[in-house]
């Protein structure tokens, strides 16, 4: 799919700006701090995710303001329009969602413009917590899967119930009866999040392992391994095993099993975990590997194109990575690029349109 | 303020769900100029519904006398239940006419962040009736939200122990869309399309 144009309306440092792109390559410029990263952020925020960043909708309202609104116009066969926008009373924010004038829930309106976000936060997906990892995996399942996000959607709401009962402080009897109502569908969604993200997590690592060679120009063997106390289990096997977590669950006040627990470890060299001992530039490229692997499987599973979007990861690769991650890109879809030092542009030896910004303004 | 009485009439249509400011100052305006006897007639049916309607004491649903037209109307099949979320869903049922049962309210559906267990609805009385051994099918009709849903599986495994056959409708219902939004067409598809339980 090609990203036609978007409008940017009080966000962040934008007041009204629209900002219209070519359907190969293009390069945003302009100094640290002028308002590259916040385009990308927007065009995270209209694919459906929350902002790639992690930010808040009322830190993204542009200050003196009390709301934010963006708009994309997607050429799919014919052209589509999305729109995202928040409006704070101060406290909270309540959020809309349309696609061509339509009102749509977050899950609807998840993962329907496809994207790709390179990012330098990306190596956290490897070097953080298991939740960062589980958060990745499921938005990547999410974008060609409705039904698992919607069971992802639900097994959390159930999940926060459970542990709402637990801490309750009702007497023992009385939870106990209250959380039998939710086990049955808690298990059914556990055992359906488990087999899928295993299921998806081989076919990752077929794109994942060749793709981290040829970037590494080194044969690694590297693999994600997933992790789950719960692989291969029937709905009743689970089920069993939630009744039996009874005791220890009333003890912690919180669900102690399922696919909340779960991770996802990168192994290299057989049986070495990645993170124990790679140096902060293998991090970068398993990292952008790994989005590459996302790209490979969401365009198969989808039909689609996605839209490829690099903030700043690009200066941080060498000079032979450069040209490959061109190669890569470049060529195939189309790609919009932040770029603060203007001589990484000579990397982009073909067709181009530069984007030049100063503070919240294209020039 | 021109008025503090229609102030105060604004006030309370207001906070009628649905009820804007804006249409509570029509609505208020339009009694404004209605006769003194079309007011008084319409006040005392706002006394009325408070005062003289009650609970019916077998469905728990809305009734003018202790037991209300559906559970004393003997051309009815009361060995066939339809267990309903709250009394609103019963007129919702009703006006498809397709349904010749009748009907158990819950008083709500099981939510936990809103403290609703199992034991804050009207379960027992569902059980009290079953146990006579001369309810002969219950009809699972709470929405198809997730609590909707787990209420019903969680009725379904206590009903099934006494031997009841069970059914749940909702799909023909729009999903997460609840029964009072449904159209009557889409309702008594649904009431067809019932599907037995396991
Ligand atoms: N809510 C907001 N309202 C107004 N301005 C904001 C808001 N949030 C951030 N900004 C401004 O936006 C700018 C940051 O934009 P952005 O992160 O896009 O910069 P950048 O061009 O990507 O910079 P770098 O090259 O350092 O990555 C800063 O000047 C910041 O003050
Ligand atoms: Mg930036
Ligand atoms: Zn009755």
């Amino acid at each position: 799919m090609i990203l036609r144009e978007i409008l940017l309306k009080n966000f962040r440092n934008y007041e009204n700006q629209k900002i219209i792109f070519s359907d190969s390559v293009n390069i945003i410029t302009g100094n640290n701090g002028s308002g590259k990263t916040n385009i990308i952020e927007a065009i995270s925020i209209l694919s459906g995710s929350k902002s790639f960043r992690n930010s808040k909708d009322k830190d993204i309202i542009k200050w003196g303001n009390d709301s934010y609104f963006c708009k994309a116009v997607i050429e799919e066969g014919s052209n589509s329009v999305f729109e995202s926008g928040c409006i704070s009373n101060g406290q909270s924010c309540e959020k809309k969602r349309k696609i061509d004038g339509m009102l749509l829930s977050a899950s609807d309106f998840f993962g329907k413009i496809l994207t790709v976000i390179f990012s330098p936060e990306d190596i956290l997906i490897i070097d953080s917590s298991p939740e960062n990892r589980r958060k990745y995996f499921d938005g990547v399942i999410s974008k060609f899967d409705d039904l698992y996000l919607k069971s992802l959607m639900q097994y959390k709401k159930i999940l926060k119930y459970r542990n709402y009962i637990l801490k309750s402080g009702k007497d023992e009897n009385k939870i106990k009866k209250e959380l039998s109502v939710w086990n049955d569908t808690f298990s059914e969604k556990a055992v359906y999040i488990t087999n899928k993200r295993s299921e998806f997590i081989k076919s990752f690592n077929n794109e994942f392992s060749e793709i981290y060679d040829l970037f590494s120009f080194n044969h690694n063997n590297s693999y994600f391994i997933y992790k789950s106390d719960n692989l291969a289990l029937t709905k009743n096997e689970f089920l069993l095993k939630i009744e039996k977590s009874i005791r220890r669950d009333l003890n912690s006040f919180s669900t102690s099993i399922g696919p909340h627990k779960d991770d996802f470890i990168l192994n290299s060299f057989g049986d070495r975990i990645f993170s124990e001992f790679a140096s902060q530039g293998q991090k970068r490229i398993a990292s952008v590997s790994m989005k590459f692997a996302e790209k490979e499987i969401t365009e198969k599973l989808r039909g689609q194109k996605a839209v490829i979007l690099v903030d700043d990861v690009f200066s941080e690769l060498d000079k032979v990575r450069k040209e490959k991650f061109v190669e890569m890109t470049a060529f195939t879809n189309q790609s919009i690029f932040t770029i603060a030092d203007t001589r990484n542009i000579e990397f982009f030896d073909l067709e181009k349109k530069i984007i030049n910004i100063d503070k919240g303004l294209v020039l | 303020m021109v008025s503090k009485y229609l102030e105060a009439l604004i006030a309370e249509f207001s906070k009628i769900p649905g009820m804007g400011q804006k249409s509570a100052a029509r609505a208020a305006f339009y009694i404004l100029k209605q006769k003194d006897s079309d007011v008084k007639r319409f006040a005392s049916a706002l006394i009325d519904i408070k005062e003289k309607i009650r609970e019916c004491s077998v469905c728990g649903g809305i009734s003018d006398a202790d037991i209300c037209s559906i559970c004393s109307d003997h051309s009815r099949d009361s060995s066939v239940i339809c267990v309903v979320e709250d009394e609103k869903d019963i007129l919702t049922i009703e006006k498809t006419r397709i349904f010749r049962g009748v009907y158990h309210v819950l008083k709500g559906v099981i939510s936990p962040l809103d403290g609703i267990g199992p034991d804050d609805l009207r379960i027992n009385e569902l059980y009290d009736k079953c146990k006579t051994g001369k309810v002969r099918e219950i009809i699972l009709a709470t929405n198809p939200t997730l609590e909707g849903d787990a209420t019903s599986l969680y009725l379904t495994h206590k009903l099934k122990e006494m031997n009841i056959r069970v059914m749940r409708i909702s799909r023909g219902l729009p999903v997460g869309g609840e029964l009072d939004f449904a159209d009557t067409a889409t309702i008594a598809r649904s009431f067809d399309e019932r599907i037995e339980v396991f």
